[in-house]
């Protein structure tokens, strides 16, 4: 049993260990904006589209998505007296598309991530039904992983309840930890 | 004698964040399968109102800050710009979010009074929205900041069991097939990712 529990934890430690990595280190700039700043480049351009097949904010979307640089999923569709509005985003960038209705182009206002900014985009996309093949893996990746840190988290504690010289200081801890936060939980939730 | 020490420590570290990383994985989870529902789209949990009279020498902005101090709400920050509306009566309209709640106070001026909605964050919402609580940002209470110093224990704390774990692996067991193979299957899937979404 103790055999198989560690080497169920090395396995999902060893296939997990990139992406819990990416959590702690997109993390970064959550708390602490000024270290490594992700300021995207912004650029801006005008993208062909054919107002005969612009019917709807979906329709205008996949005409521009056609072009490789503007691959993504499409994301915060919105209509206006003069047209739509809606983004496309990927990991390293996010495109935001503004359409006046019968107009032969679109305005597009590119933010391209550096890697920081990708890891972050990582860290905040989720979801297993997007409406793109690949973001569809990643949301499935993404739970894939939370499921996995409650593996690791699980079998790490009977690990360590398994090492008798450990228990009594790790008693102490797990103990600390759990009051700690538990108690912060409710009482934040109460306020 | 280092790998002793790097072990006990990894050991430690992941019983002190046992909660936290469950919490990370619901809020996973929740993420990736659970709809997001607009809080305003739900009736209000509790809608009380107080009593206030607006000075009418103040801009939206001077009035809300004025409303935040008389609703005294627990958890809540001071209003910025983004948290102010006009809602279709054209009343002035204050949100006022903590990590449970969300409170919508409406300034009734011909009322002299404050109407103040208050809706719940579901269990999930709720995890999800403490989860991103750092000290990146000023917090009005003790409860709040005392939280955000976990998180950024947790996140550091997740940064050093990633690393220590495979010093361990390295250290202990550097020959074993399958976790090789493991470790290079997770990698190759990570870099597809990257490469693919990029």
């Amino acid at each position: 049993m103790y055999r198989w529990i560690r080497n169920i934890h090395l396995a999902l430690g060893s296939f997990f260990f990139l992406f819990v990595l990416l959590y702690g280190v997109s993390s970064i700039p959550f708390a602490h904006p000024s270290w490594i700043p992700d300021t995207p480049t912004v650029t801006k351009a005008s993208v062909p589209v054919d107002p005969a097949a612009a019917g709807n904010p979906r329709a205008v979307a996949l005409q521009i998505m056609q072009r490789p640089e503007y691959r993504g999923m499409l994301k915060g569709v919105r209509r206006d007296a003069e047209g739509y509005r809606f983004r496309i985003v990927r990991f390293g960038a996010a495109h935001e598309v503004r359409y006046r209705a019968g107009a032969a182009e679109a305005q597009v206002t590119t933010r391209t991530m550096n890697w920081m900014g990708t890891l972050v985009r990582m860290h905040v996309i989720a979801g297993v039904k997007q409406g793109s093949p690949v973001y569809d893996v990643w949301g499935w990746l993404v739970a894939l992983t939370s499921a996995a840190l409650f593996l690791l988290g699980a079998t790490g504690v009977y690990l360590w309840y398994k090492m008798v010289a450990e228990r009594r200081a790790g008693l102490v801890l797990i103990v600390l930890g759990t009051v700690f936060s538990l108690t912060l939980l409710v009482w934040i939730r109460a306020a | 004698m280092a790998t002793k020490w790097i072990k006990r420590l990894h050991i430690y570290v992941g019983l002190l964040n046992s909660t936290i990383l469950a919490v990370f994985a619901v809020v996973g989870l929740a993420a990736s399968f659970l709809p997001h529902t607009p809080p305003d789209a739900r009736t209000p949990d509790e809608v009380r109102y107080v009593p206030f009279e607006a000075p009418g020498d103040l801009d939206d902005l001077e009035l809300a800050r004025l409303v935040y101090e008389a609703a005294a709400l627990p958890l809540t920050r001071p209003p910025a710009k983004f948290n102010l509306r006009r809602g279709e009566d054209g009343l002035l309209q204050v949100r006022l979010p903590t990590p449970s709640k969300l409170h919508v106070v409406t300034v009734l001026e011909p009322g002299n009074r404050l109407r103040i909605e208050t809706r719940a964050f579901d269990m999930w919402h709720y995890l999800a929205r403490l989860h991103t609580i750092t000290p990146a940002r000023p917090l009005p209470d003790w409860r709040l900041r005392a939280w955000a110093w976990y998180i950024e224990f947790a996140l550091w704390s997740l940064i050093f069991m990633g690393a220590t774990g495979v010093w361990l692996w390295l250290a202990s067991r550097p020959g074993l097939g399958w976790a090789r193979i493991s470790f290079a299957a997770g990698a190759a899937v990570f870099a597809l990712m990257l490469v693919l979404g990029r």
